[in-house]
């Protein structure tokens, strides 16, 4: 029993980052309608932010998330102001150009930071914890611990700021919102720019765990994508549902067929949705795009 | 306040910028398409310039080389996770071309290597294969993979081109190919040492594998499995995880269950790197084992202080083993500013016997011709030992065992 917990465990630290990385997706897609490939991109952007400051500057980790978050968000502002003309008009050529974007990112990555990669010290040492005969690596703790954090202060703005119920007001009925005065171009702006600074600091947190490449953001991005839609494309709640319980289905196919992983994961995930479409938790009328 | 309505103008003035935007958008996609490529595609030459073409100042008197250039491709990863074994390979190869056309080159010419980037892709390899071939070398270096070299062992034996690799898997040379030569040993060889120091030296018998299914990992398993099989031990655990897998808590809970003596690991430099990282933080410290991946700089790197005391198999295990190896490294240094490790070793020394071979050809400088002169070499002592080229293009067949120390790479004893 305590095997199957100790993989169930280990799901969910991976599910952590695939929720954080979910979460930035549905927060883009319920306030602007835009599923935003540049996802990974920006996580992985997040993750090398992390890494110089890491391990170059010698900052503390939590300023490192902190500053991953508001470089990569600063990034993520400039997007929306980049694609907005796109807005008004075919949204598929908002979603083409993240996808454009996200290549642009890599390619960035590689002439920046070379094609080499870099890797982490784990900011946590200290022998694991041991709960009834599962092992938490005390960096687990940490990671499960800032996904917590970072979804109850999104979820906090959300509901207890000004700005936060204009977002969610133009998530909801974008016309009526207009109406009583919600500055929408600001509300997708802040959208993207927070859906981005999620993302990056999932890449700071990831960056200890895996090794940091241009091309980490596309292996986690997707699986991050996945997740959001197994929780519902656009519902938050959904997200850290769906990341948790894809990072679960990765963690627990690795035990039967650990050379087919994501393959694996995928499949199931395409099942979930065949009975589910709308995902766990998403609502099953999808108005956007 | 954005009302939501627009005028007329205000719509043309939006399409205007719309198609300027989709128009800058066109254009970052083929900036992006035309820097540097990032997997799935193939790629190009990434450098194509005779190297060490002109002697340095006040350098040898032999003059230099000159007439047509003897042309040797280099194709390897130079991009993702396995980019660090094409990049040592090269630079070895850079120091050796450098040294030789300082020295009037081979037959008088001047030697020019072009690189190619395979991407540690088996498909790109292929097409950068082609590529190179198509370019008229006589000679590559190819590749640092096993799974691209498998690959592309049968388009050089058509071509009737001679290629080193520094790849390591057993089924490189089963392919029947009289053009494919190794630099260094193949994986029964690092997997007998090891086996000889685990279960005589050191006595274990519980030991746990995890190995990759890449072409690497997968000759390891085999090499190491037919090697404990001989001496009638069965591993504990025979995990495999995907190439490029980077978490491992399924095959860790699996050896903290099973408490082995030791762990043997056939992944390359940065997944054995995590897996070490991983390890260590469950709190397992019993001794990882495995073939060079794990006594390189770029392990010590990943793998921080989980990388102490990591025992590995390798024909180059450091730097200062003797004068020949100490020059090496001091040259290399000259030209790199680093230290060199068992990769540029081993791209050194089949540089050296390409040279040799290519000496021995000078009439009549053709792939066929120089593949004909390499497999004659017998006795030449090379920084990694002694070489002697086998019919199926093998030509080293011992290796040490080295062992991790506060990052540095020593003798085990």
């Amino acid at each position: 029993m305590s095997a199957w917990l100790q993989v169930v465990y280990g799901g969910l630290t991976i599910g952590a980052i695939y929720a954080l990385v979910a979460l930035g997706f549905s927060l883009i897609y319920r306030t602007i309608g835009l599923v935003n490939f540049a996802q990974g991109g920006l996580l992985m952007l997040g993750a090398y932010v992390g890494a110089i400051l890491l391990s170059e500057a010698g900052i503390p980790f939590p300023f490192a998330i902190l500053a991953a978050f508001v470089v990569v968000g600063a990034l993520g502002l400039a997007m929306e102001r980049l694609l907005r003309p796109l807005e008004r008009g075919d949204l598929m050529m908002m979603v083409l150009a993240t996808l454009g974007l996200d290549i642009v990112f890599t390619n960035s990555a590689i002439v920046l930071f070379g094609s080499e990669g870099m890797s982490v010290a784990v900011p946590v040492v200290g022998a694991p914890i041991e709960i009834a005969g599962v092992t938490m690596t005390r960096y687990s703790l940490v990671v499960i611990g800032s996904m917590v954090v970072i979804a109850f202060g999104l979820n906090t703005f959300l509901n207890r700021t000004k700005t936060g119920l204009g977002m969610r007001a133009i998530a909801i009925n974008r016309d009526i919102a207009l109406v009583f005065g919600v500055n929408a171009n600001r509300m997708n702006n802040l959208a993207l720019g927070i859906g981005a600074g999620i993302a990056a600091a999932g890449g700071v947190l990831i960056a200890p765990i895996l090794y940091v490449t241009p091309q980490l953001g596309a292996s986690v991005g997707i699986s991050g994508f996945a997740a959001a839609i197994l929780g519902g494309l656009g519902n938050l709640p959904g997200a850290i549902v769906g990341g948790l319980a894809f990072g679960v289905f990765q963690s627990v196919v690795s035990v039967f067929l650990p050379a087919y992983v994501n393959a694996i994961a995928f499949v199931i995930f395409v099942l979930v949705l065949l009975v589910r479409p709308w995902g766990i938790l998403g609502e099953r009328n999808v108005e956007k795009l | 306040m954005d009302t939501g309505t627009r005028s007329h103008s205000a719509t043309v003035r939006r399409w205007r910028s719309s198609r300027a935007l989709i128009a800058g958008v066109a254009v970052a996609f083929a900036v992006a398409a035309c820097g540097p490529s990032t997997g799935g595609s193939p790629s190009a030459a990434v450098s194509s310039a005779p190297v060490g073409s002109v002697a340095p100042a006040g350098s040898a008197s032999a003059a230099p080389p000159s007439g047509e250039a003897i042309k040797v491709a280099q194709i390897a990863a130079h991009s993702g996770q396995l980019a660090q074994l094409g990049d040592w390979d090269k630079e070895a190869l850079d120091l050796a071309f450098k040294e030789k056309n300082d020295a009037g080159g081979v037959c008088g010419r001047p030697l020019e290597l072009t690189v190619f980037d395979d991407q540690g892709d088996p498909t790109v390899g292929v097409n950068v294969t082609r590529q190179a071939l198509d370019t008229g070398i006589v000679a590559a270096f190819a590749t640092t993979e096993s799974a691209v070299t498998l690959a592309a062992v049968p388009l050089f034996a058509e071509a009737k081109v001679p290629h080193f690799t520094a790849g390591q898997s057993d089924a490189i040379t089963k392919e029947g190919s009289a053009y494919v030569f190794r630099d260094g040993p193949p994986a029964a060889a690092f997997n007998k040492t090891l086996a000889d120091y685990a279960l005589k030296t050191k006595g274990w018998t519980k030991i746990a594998m995890v190995t990759n299914t890449g072409g690497y990992g997968d000759s390891e398993r085999k090499a190491f499995t037919a090697q404990l099989t001989a001496a009638n031990v069965q591993p504990v655990l025979d995990a495999t995880v995907a190439p490029e897998a980077q978490e491992f808590t399924a095959q860790i809970n699996d050896i903290k269950r099973l408490a082995p003596e030791a762990v043997y690991t056939g992944m390359e430099e940065v997944q054995n790197g995590l897996f070490a990282k991983q390890l260590r933080e469950f709190g397992i410290t019993v001794p990882m084992i495995g073939g060079p991946p794990g006594g390189t700089p770029q392990f010590v790197e990943v793998a921080g202080a989980a990388a102490d005391g990591s025992i590995f198999a390798s024909p180059y295990i450091t730097n200062d083993a003797n004068d020949q190896t100490r020059a090496f490294a001091a040259a290399f240094k000259a030209m790199h500013n680093k230290d060199p490790e068992f990769h540029g070793a081993k791209g050194y020394d089949g540089a050296q016997l390409l040279f040799k071979a290519i000496e021995a050809t000078c009439a009549n400088v053709t792939g066929e011709t120089i593949a004909a002169e390499l497999h004659k070499i017998s006795g030449h002592q090379g920084l990694q030992g002694m070489f002697t080229v086998q019919e199926n293009g093998e030509t080293l067949d011992k290796t040490q065992v080295g062992i991790l120390e506060n990052g540095v790479a020593k003798l085990a004893e």
